[in-house]
């Protein structure tokens, strides 16, 4: 039959229904290729999360759609509701690409299982929360940790979703819960799982996928995963004491002969320093929750990969709200050394037994004396000196920030060294996984701090001993050893 | 202007962003939305109120459920900062945001702080009561004729970012 004048009209001046409702078909037939074996337990779960919406949205523009009408559509005179589920289409088409990249080839699995161990140990109230993580490799060089939940949070409005309320409430969570068991008895699932309630995704440099000795990075993302469980995320209850006064403000945008700045430009500096110390608040939990989780082991990976990237030493607070290198091990080394609960170096000193341990407190002594020399960088101009605001206001929340992460990781659960690390070094010395008989997700901090150990007492002197093409298998031997202890 | 950070200019094509490059060990910030994240409800909202106007009533079609939880959602983030001084993102970039709009729309624009905050508390008291079918006084007329010139600049305002979603990418150079 042939289109009559005024659906020609129409179908030059209206957004495609049709073009939006077919992403929708498109999402879901990619959403079910995600399948066990070939992706993880994890991405199979946050799958169903993203189909549940997903299927959703596919009804619902299904219903918009009216033969009837030339426009086609119900009820959205702007096509504003259709534009806005167009575009949460895209937000979760964007999701998917992280659960395809977890595929067994791309990401190995021992990878996932090492931050599932991290998770099952220190994740607060793990066994009720069922908190999810999926890791993804990615081409960037960078290692990022991406709360989709939060995420899902903000891309979904009510109004959007359910702009008459059928579903008879306000909140975002309840209604992603209603679409959840929709889905559910749709699929005619048997047994119903609950809405899982914390989805992270952590994003892994390609590049390091098989450098295993840098796994202890990892516990820096499950640190961030931990804050952004809470409701408010734990950074944002410790950002609420933090204000910066006009005066302050003022002072400083005068010293740089800002004068007379107005209250929208006020307003502005508020809102950026407002975002700086939420990165530094946040960067600073992660860290110290990093280090109470993985002892030793962190602080070494930490040091050896950013001081690769990064000038010496930094401001005390970038630009980015992100700390400076320096001041950023200097927390980390003060914390391991001086507020956890157990003295590295005299327990180093006491049980080595015939392990020559001189090159570790050597390596201990020489970042020391490097962080103790060294002061931030001075700012040098209205950024810089506004970002140190950040800096000096969040110091003075310190204690109350170490009263609420000895409250996550209790000096209890903090890693400690046994005689179990020595072992393991010896293991790695004689080229054999540090894995032993009764080992646990506990033992990973344990058997990460073992295999830095043995790198810097054994393996870099190993190392130069070879030639060029051999020191690189020495190390990737030391890293498939380490793998396959985890 | 000096140190100015991640800062936007209310209006189209006048944004201007602070990139530096530290994104190690990043995490990608979730607390705050923009303008285009409202853009539904503000669309929807103000046609409604236009509706109102000429009919001098709120009737139930006026704001229909869903969209008066995202009005309520919006100007409780606002006023939360108005309120509390909370410095925290979601609330500080909710009331710069709303600030911005109103001094974009409204003449004359509050002069100071204080004028804005009661300006923005009008509003929210407004939206709050639109869930109550009534006739409306010539004052309640007349905060909605202002809540009707800012919904519709906060909606121009989530139309640019949407665009500018589209051809501002992080990691591509887009053309179209």
């Amino acid at each position: 039959m042939a289109l009559t004048q005024k659906h020609l009209e129409v179908l030059v001046k209206s957004p495609s229904l049709g073009a939006i409702t077919y992403q929708s078909h498109a999402i879901i037939h990619e959403l079910a290729r995600i399948k066990r074996p070939k992706y993880p337990e994890q991405a199979c779960q946050i799958r169903d999360v993203l189909w549940s919406l997903t299927d959703y949205i596919r009804d619902e523009l299904t219903e918009m759609y009216d033969p009837g009408n030339p426009l086609g559509v119900n009820r959205d005179p702007e096509f504003q509701r259709t534009y806005a589920l167009g575009e949460l289409l895209r937000k979760i088409f964007s999701y998917l690409q992280h659960l395809k990249a977890s595929v067994a080839d791309q990401s190995p699995a021992a990878i996932q299982h090492a931050l599932s161990s991290l998770i099952k140990v220190h994740f607060p109230n793990h066994g009720k929360k069922n908190p999810l993580c999926l890791i993804c490799p990615q081409w960037r060089y960078n290692l990022e940790y991406m709360p989709l939940d939060g995420h899902l949070m903000n891309d979904i409005s009510v109004g959007v979703l359910d702009p008459t309320g059928k579903f008879g409430t306000d909140d975002t969570l309840e209604l992603l819960d209603r679409l959840w068991r929709r889905f559910q008895n749709k699929q005619q699932v048997n047994d119903a799982r609950k809405l899982p309630q914390h989805l992270g995704i952590l994003r892994f440099p390609a590049l390091d996928l098989h450098d295993t000795l840098l796994f202890p990075l990892l516990a820096h993302e499950l640190g961030h995963f931990i804050d952004f469980s809470f409701s408010p995320y734990l950074h944002t209850v410790l950002h609420r004491d933090i204000n910066f006064s006009d005066s302050e403000i003022h002072a400083i945008l005068e010293q740089y002969g800002e004068t007379n700045a107005s209250f929208e430009i006020l307003e502005q500096q508020r809102k950026w320093l407002a975002d700086l110390t939420a990165v530094f608040l946040r960067e600073s939990i992660a860290d110290l929750l990093a280090v109470r989780v993985m002892g030793i082991g962190f602080f070494i990976s930490q040091a050896e990969f950013l001081k690769t990237l990064f000038p010496w030493p930094g401001l005390r607070v970038e630009t980015t709200g992100y700390p400076g290198i320096g001041g950023r091990l200097s927390a980390i080394y003060d914390h391991l050394f001086s507020e956890c609960p157990q003295d590295i170096h005299q327990f180093l000193q006491q049980n080595a037994g015939t392990i020559p341990v001189d090159n570790l407190l050597g390596y201990f002594g020489e970042w020391e004396k490097r962080l103790k020399k060294t002061a931030s960088q001075q700012p040098t101009n209205c950024n810089e000196a506004l970002a140190h605001l950040v800096a000096n206001a969040v110091s003075k929340k310190r204690r109350s920030l170490l009263k609420t992460l000895k409250k996550i990781v209790p000096d209890s659960k903090c890693a400690s060294l046994s005689d179990t690390f020595f072992e393991r070094i010896r293991l790695l010395d004689n080229r054999r996984p540090p894995r032993l008989v009764g080992d646990s997700p506990e033992s990973f901090a344990e058997i990460m701090s073992a295999a830095w150990a043995y790198q810097i007492i054994y393996g870099e002197e190993r190392e130069i001993a070879k030639t060029s093409k051999r020191r690189f298998s020495e190390y990737t031997k030391t890293c498939k050893l380490v793998l396959a202890a985890i | 202007m000096v140190g100015t950070g991640t800062t936007t200019t209310i209006g189209c094509g006048k944004m201007s962003i602070r990139k530096e490059g530290l994104y190690i060990m990043s995490l990608i910030a979730c607390e705050a939305v923009g303008p285009s994240h409202w853009l539904y409800m503000s669309s929807t909202l103000a046609r409604g109120l236009q509706n109102a106007v000429e009919s001098h009533q709120i009737d139930p079609e006026t704001c229909p459920k869903g969209i008066h939880a995202d009005a309520k959602e919006f100007f409780q983030r606002v006023t939360r900062f108005s309120d509390e001084k909370q410095g925290i993102p979601e609330a500080v970039h909710a009331y710069v945001l709303a600030a911005g709009v109103i001094r974009a729309s409204i003449n004359p624009r509050p002069k100071t702080r204080h004028e804005l905050d009661k300006r923005l508390e009008r509003f929210r008291v407004m939206v709050n009561s639109l869930d109550r079918p009534r006739r409306l006084t010539v004052h309640e007329i007349a905060v909605i004729g202002q809540l009707i010139k800012f919904l519709l600049r906060l909606k121009r305002e989530g139309e640019c970012e949407r665009t500018r979603s589209y051809v501002e990418s992080p990691n591509y150079l887009a053309i179209f």
